[in-house]
C-alpha cells in the first residue's frame, strides 16, 4: 500500500487527516468506484423531513412527487436510524507483531479496521472500536460522525501490540455489554483456544449479533519456508525452540491447517464470516468481504 | 595414527558449533510448532545421533587409512605391502676389485643384488638406486614407483656410475634415510650394498647414530660382498719434487708403492711413463712385506717446453687394477727469466741487494748461464721506471730488494704484470719506505698481502729470531719437514719487519687478496706470506735479500727457496691440472673464452666428450668440470686453443682393503641385518622374510568412502520436509 502516493493525490486534507485515514479512504474509495453502485446507503439512514433546495444541493434528493404536486424544489432529508452499531475489535497481542516483510499482522488489522471504520461511517452507520489483549486496553464508544471517524483513526495509530492474548474474554465482554443487536468484526489471528473463541462466537450470535472475524496472518505462517537451523523466538512468553524447520514443515503445516479448518467450521456453524486475510495480499479481500456480508443482510 | 584421532573432535566441533549458528526469528505461530517439534523430537536426535556417529566413523577410518596399518595376517598378493626402499649401492674404487674365484667386479656383484631386491618387491613398490661414492649420491635418489626404470639402471651398462672415488658413505647413508622417512609406505627399507671396506666407513659413529636415531620403521639391511682381501699391490702416491721443470732437466719424482695383500711382494718393477710411452728399464723393488709401503725417487727428462703427461705403473694381476699406475700432467719449461730490481746499487757487485738472489736463480758458472733454464736481470729503480710493458711482460717474476718506492705509473705496470700471469717477490730493508708500501701497495692497490710493521725483534726483546724449526705447512716449505733437507732452523735473523696481515673478513677481494702464511719466526711472527692476484702471485718477506739483516742468502736453504718461489709463480697458472677424483676441475681463462663451448674428453672416452660452458670470472673467464669421477688424463679442448690436459688421482686409501672390523659388525648388527652376500637370491630372500602382510589402508578408505556416500544420503533424506 503506497500511502506516500495518497499525499500527492489529496494534499489538501493532509493537514487533518493522518496516514492511516488516507490510505483507509483511498482504499474504500477505489474498491467502491469499481462496484459501479452507490457506495453511500447504509442499513440505518431513514427518511426524516423536508428542506427547500438550495443551490449545490444534490438533485439526487429532490423529491419528484413534492415538485409534481406543488412545483417546488424540496430535498429530502434522512437521518441516521441509532439501533445499527458496527463493534470493530482488534486483537493487540504481541502475536500481532509479527511481520516477514514491511508489515506486521497488526499493521495490517489497524489497515482493515481503518477502511472499515471509514465505509461504515460513510454509509452513516455507527462504530464502536475496542482494542484489546488480554484486557480492553483501549475503547471508543459508538458514534457515526466524521470526528469520530478521525478518533477511531488516531487511536489506531496509536495502539501497538504487547502482552499475551484473549480473545474469548474479550468476545464474551462484548456480548455482555452490547445486548443490541450490531455487527461484530474481530481483527486477529485467533492464536487462542479454538474452542473458547468458538464458545463466545456463539454468545454473540446468541445476543443477535452478526460477526465477522478477519484472521490476519502474515504469509511464513501459512507457508513456513524456513530451512537452515532456526532459533524461534516465542511471543507471549512462550519459550524459544531451536530446530531444523525443514524438517518439520511438514508436521507444522498439518498443524496449522487443523486449526483453521476447525475454526472455520465453528464459524461457518454459527453463520458467521471467517476472512482469512494473508498479509502479503491487498487488503481489498477484507472489504469485499464485508460488502458481501452487507449485501447478504440486505437481501434478508 | 594418534594425530589422525585427534580429527575425530572434527565433527563434535562442528556440531557444538552448529549449535552456536541458530539464525534467532520471533515467532507468533509457536503453538503449532512445539507440537510439531513434539511430534518429531525422538526421530530427529535419533536422526542427529546417527549422522554423528558416521561423520565419526569415517573420520576415523581416514586416519586409520593415513596411519597406513599393515596387518601381518593377511596375506594377499594382489594388495601386499607396498615398500618404500633405497638401495645404495658404494660406488667407490675399492669396488672396481675382483675378488679370488670370481670373474667380476664387486661393483657388477652389487648391481646384480640390486637389480634382485628391486625385482622382488612387491606391486606398487617404490624404489630408489643410489650409486654412492663419498657424496650423497647419483642415480635415482628419491624412491620411484617406476621399478622398471630402476631396473634399468641396475642392469644396464652403468659403468658410468662407478667412479675411483674414496668412500664414505655418510652421505648417502643420511640422505636416503631423510628421503624414506618423508615417505609413507608402511615398509620402509634402506639397503646398502658395499664391500665393507673400512675406508667407506669413516664415519664409522656418524652413520651409526644416524642408524640408531632412525624411525623403527625403517628396516636397515647391509649386505656385504667381496671375500676376502686378494692381493694388492699398488701405487699410493706420485709426486714431482723438482721445483722448476725445465725441458732436458731432470725431474725428480716420487714415488709411494704400498702392499695391500697378504703375502710379501717381490720384484716389483716400476716404470716410468712419459706421455704415454715407457721410458727406460723399469726401476724394481726387492721386496715389499704385507702393510708396508715404499717410497722410491724416479727421474724423468721432458723432451720438450708444455704439458707432459709423467706416469709410473705396475704390473697390473692384482685385486685392483686402478691404482697400479697414476699419472701427474706437468708443464716443462724453455727457459724463463726474472726481473731483480736492486733498491741500492753498488758499484761492488757483491754489495748490490739483488747479489745472491741473482746467484740463486742462475747458480752456474758465467758460461753456462745462457744455457741454463732460468735468467736474471738486474735493473735499477729508473730503469723499472723506464721499462716498457712489453719488456716486461717477457719476464715471469721480478724481484723487489730493497726498494725505497716507485711512481704510480710503475705501480699499476706492476699490477697488470702480477694479474696477467707474473710474480711479485719483495724483500724489504733499511731502505724501504715502509709506509709507502703499506698505503699504496698494501692499502691501495691490494698488491702486498701484508703490512709492514715495526722492526723485529724490539729493543728489550731478548728472545733470538729464527725460521721456524718444523710443522712447515705451506708446499712451499714441506721440503724441510724431511730432516734429510736440512733445516732453516739455523737460519739467523738480526733484523726483520713485523708483517702485519689484514684481518680477512667474508671473501678476499681483488683489493685486498687473501694472505697465506708461508713460513714463520720462532716467535710465531709471519717470517713470508703470499697471495694471489689475479692470474699471478705475490710474495712478501720480513727481512733482506741480502745478508744485511739475516745470514739466509749464505745458508743451502736460500736456493730452493728462491727456486720453489719463481717455481710456484710458473705453476700459479698451471694450479689445478692435477687433483683428485670427485674434485672440481676449475681453470681460470683469458675473457676471449667466455660463452665459448669447450669439451672434456674423459680418460679411455673414445673421442666422445662432455660438453660445457665456459663462464665469465671477472675479467676473464673459468672453466669448471664436476664430473671428474675416474682417475687418469682429461683433455680440455677449448676452440681456437691448444687442448688442455689434466690428471686426476684416486684416494689411495681405496687400495687398502682393509675391512669392518668384528666389533664394528657386532655394533652394525644391533641397528641393521647384515648378510655376507655370496650368491644370488641371499639378499632377496631376507628382504622376503619380513615383507608378509597386507595394508589395510585401501580397505579403510574404501569403507570411509561407502559411510561418506551413506551419510550424504542420510543427511539428504533426514533434512527433507516431514
Amino acid at each position: 500500500m503506497n500511502t506516500d502516493s495518497l499525499n500527492l493525490l489529496d494534499a489538501g486534507t493532509l493537514a487533518r487527516a493522518d496516514k492511516l485515514g488516507m490510505a483507509a479512504r483511498f482504499i474504500v474509495e477505489g474498491y467502491m468506484a469499481g462496484e459501479h453502485k452507490s457506495p453511500y446507503r447504509g442499513f440505518a439512514i431513514e427518511f426524516s423531513q423536508h428542506r427547500e433546495y438550495s443551490p449545490g444541493d444534490d438533485v439526487r434528493h429532490l423529491d419528484w412527487k413534492v415538485l409534481g404536486k406543488t412545483d417546488r424544489y424540496y430535498i429530502k432529508q434522512y437521518e441516521q436510524e441509532t439501533n445499527f452499531v458496527a463493534h470493530l475489535l482488534i486483537d493487540g497481542s504481541e502475536s500481532m507483531k509479527y511481520g516477514s516483510g514491511d508489515t506486521t499482522k497488526l499493521d495490517y488489522a489497524k489497515m482493515a479496521i481503518a477502511c472499515l471504520a471509514f465505509l461504515i461511517i460513510k454509509q452513516r452507520d455507527a462504530v464502536s472500536l475496542s482494542l484489546f489483549d488480554n484486557e480492553t486496553r483501549d475503547e471508543l464508544p459508538r458514534g457515526n460522525t466524521q470526528n469520530h471517524l478521525f478518533n477511531i483513526l488516531e487511536r489506531l495509530t496509536a495502539f501497538d501490540a504487547s502482552g499475551e492474548t484473549d480473545l474469548p474474554g474479550q468476545l464474551h465482554n462484548i456480548a455482555k455489554k452490547s445486548q443490541r443487536k450490531g455487527l461484530v468484526i474481530v481483527a486477529s489471528d485467533f492464536f487462542d483456544d479454538e474452542d473458547a473463541i468458538l464458545d463466545a462466537v456463539q454468545h454473540l450470535r446468541f445476543v443477535g449479533h452478526e460477526v465477522i472475524a478477519l484472521q490476519v496472518l502474515d504469509h511464513d505462517e501459512l507457508d513456513f519456508p524456513f530451512s537452515g537451523l532456526i532459533e524461534f523466538e516465542g511471543m507471549e512468553n512462550i519459550p524459544n525452540i531451536k530446530t531444523r524447520p525443514s524438517e518439520i514443515r511438514k508436521s507444522y503445516l498439518e498443524e496449522f491447517k487443523a486449526f483453521q479448518e476447525k475454526l472455520e467450521q465453528g464459524f461457518r456453524r454459527n453463520s458467521c464470516h471467517f476472512v482469512q486475510c494473508d498479509t502479503s495480499r491487498p487488503l481489498e479481500d477484507v472489504l469485499g468481504s464485508y460488502l458481501t456480508f452487507r449485501r447478504e443482510m440486505s437481501g434478508k | 595414527m594418534l594425530f589422525g584421532m585427534t580429527a575425530l573432535a572434527i565433527p563434535v566441533i562442528v556440531h557444538l558449533l552448529n549449535r552456536r549458528r541458530f539464525k534467532k526469528l520471533p515467532w507468533a505461530a509457536m503453538r503449532f510448532l512445539q507440537v510439531s517439534l513434539e511430534r518429531n523430537q525422538r526421530r530427529m536426535k535419533v536422526e542427529d545421533w546417527i549422522l554423528l556417529l558416521l561423520r565419526l566413523a569415517i573420520v576415523a577410518l581416514l586416519a586409520l587409512a593415513l596411519a597406513r596399518p599393515a596387518a601381518a595376517w593377511l596375506d594377499s598378493q594382489s594388495l601386499g605391502s607396498k615398500i618404500a626402499s633405497s638401495i645404495i649401492i658404494d660406488s667407490s674404487g675399492s669396488m672396481t676389485r675382483k675378488d679370488q674365484g670370481t670373474e667380476k667386479t664387486r661393483f657388477e656383484l652389487a648391481r646384480e643384488f640390486g637389480s634382485e631386491v628391486v625385482t622382488a618387491l612387491p606391486r606398487g613398490s617404490a624404489a630408489a638406486v643410489i650409486f654412492a661414492a663419498n657424496s650423497t649420491g647419483s642415480g635415482i635418489t628419491e624412491p620411484t614407483h617406476d621399478l622398471v626404470r630402476a631396473e634399468k639402471i641396475l642392469s644396464g651398462d652403468n659403468s658410468a656410475n662407478l667412479t675411483n672415488r674414496s668412500s664414505d658413505l655418510m652421505p648417502a647413508v643420511k640422505a636416503a634415510l631423510a628421503s624414506l622417512e618423508s615417505r609413507s609406505a608402511a615398509q620402509k627399507e634402506l639397503i646398502l650394498i658395499t664391500d665393507g671396506d673400512a675406508n667407506a666407513w669413516n664415519q664409522f659413529e656418524s652413520i651409526m647414530r644416524s642408524l640408531e636415531s632412525s624411525p623403527e620403521d625403517i628396516r636397515t639391511v647391509i649386505a656385504v660382498i667381496g671375500q676376502s682381501p686378494g692381493e694388492n699391490l699398488a701405487i699410493t702416491r706420485l709426486a714431482q719434487n723438482t721445483p722448476v721443470t725445465a725441458v732436458g732437466q731432470p725431474v725428480r719424482l716420487a714415488v709411494e708403492v704400498s702392499n695391500f695383500g697378504s703375502i710379501d711382494a717381490d720384484d716389483i718393477p716400476i716404470q716410468l711413463i712419459i706421455n704415454g710411452n715407457p721410458s727406460g728399464d723399469p726401476v724394481e723393488i726387492e721386496s715389499l712385506p704385507p702393510g708396508e709401503a715404499r717410497t722410491l725417487t724416479l727421474f724423468a727428462q721432458l723432451p720438450s717446453p708444455g704439458l707432459h703427461q709423467l706416469g709410473v705403473s705396475i704390473p697390473g694381476n692384482d685385486a685392483s687394477s686402478t691404482d697400479d699406475s697414476r699419472v701427474l700432467v706437468v708443464r716443462a719449461i724453455e727457459k724463463e727469466r726474472a726481473l731483480l730490481i736492486d733498491g741500492l746499487p753498488s758499484r761492488n757487485p757483491t754489495d748490490a741487494e739483488t747479489f745472491f738472489l741473482e746467484n740463486a736463480l742462475v747458480p752456474v758458472p758465467p758460461e753456462l748461464k745462457d744455457s741454463f733454464f732460468l735468467g736474471a736481470d738486474r735493473l735499477t729503480v729508473a730503469g723499472l721506471e723506464e721499462i716498457k710493458d712489453p719488456e716486461l711482460a717477457g719476464y715471469r717474476a721480478v724481484f723487489l730488494a730493497n726498494v725505497q718506492d716507485f711512481s704510480s705509473e710503475v705501480t699499476n705496470k706492476l699490477k697488470n704484470f702480477i694479474i696477467n700471469g707474473g710474480g711479485l717477490i719483495v724483500f724489504p730493508g733499511n731502505n724501504i719506505n715502509a709506509s709507502w708500501y703499506n698505503s699504496e701497495l698494501h692499502k691501495k692497490n691490494g698488491i702486498l698481502p701484508a703490512e709492514f710493521g715495526e722492526i723485529i725483534p724490539g729493543e728489550n726483546d731478548v728472545t733470538e729470531l729464527r725460521l721456524q724449526a718444523s710443522g712447515y705447512d705451506h708446499p712451499l716449505v714441506e721440503l724441510w719437514n724431511d730432516p734429510g733437507a736440512g733445516t732453516l732452523a739455523e737460519v739467523n735473523i738480526r733484523k726483520a719487519f713485523e708483517l702485519r696481515l689484514t684481518p680477512v673478513t667474508g671473501q678476499p677481494s681483488q683489493a685486498m687478496p687473501a694472505a697465506r702464511v708461508v713460513l714463520r719466526y720462532n716467535t710465531g711472527s709471519p717470517a713470508v706470506v703470499e697471495s694471489d692476484l689475479g692470474l699471478g702471485k705475490v710474495y712478501q718477506f720480513s727481512t733482506t735479500a741480502d745478508t744485511e739483516w739475516n745470514n739466509l742468502p749464505v745458508q743451502p736453504a736460500f736456493l730452493p727457496i728462491v727456486h720453489r718461489v719463481f717455481g710456484s709463480v710458473l705453476a700459479r697458472g698451471d694450479a689445478g691440472l692435477n687433483i683428485s677424483v670427485g674434485d672440481s676441475f676449475v681453470r681460470r681463462g683469458p675473457a676471449e673464452w667466455k660463452n665459448k663451448k669447450a669439451q672434456i674428453y674423459k680418460p679411455n672416452s673414445g673421442g666422445i666428450g662432455d660438453k660445457i660452458t665456459i663462464t665469465a670470472d671477472g675479467d676473464g673467464s673459468r672453466v669448471t668440470y664436476d664430473a671428474v669421477q675416474t682417475a687418469g688424463v682429461y683433455e680440455l679442448s677449448v676452440p681456437g686453443m691448444l687442448p688442455l690436459t689434466f690428471a686426476a688421482t684416486a684416494d689411495p686409501n681405496e687400495s687398502n682393503p682393509e675391512p669392518l672390523s668384528e666389533a664394528q659388525i657386532q655394533r652394525l648388527k644391533g641397528v641393521a641385518d647384515i648378510i655376507y652376500a655370496t650368491a644370488g637370491g641371499q639378499l632377496s630372500e631376507l628382504l622376503d622374510r619380513e615383507r608378509s602382510g597386507t595394508e589395510l589402508w585401501p580397505f579403510f578408505l574404501l569403507a570411509a568412502g561407502l559411510l561418506a556416500i551413506i551419510e550424504l544420503f542420510l543427511s539428504q533424506r533426514f533434512s527433507q520436509e516431514k
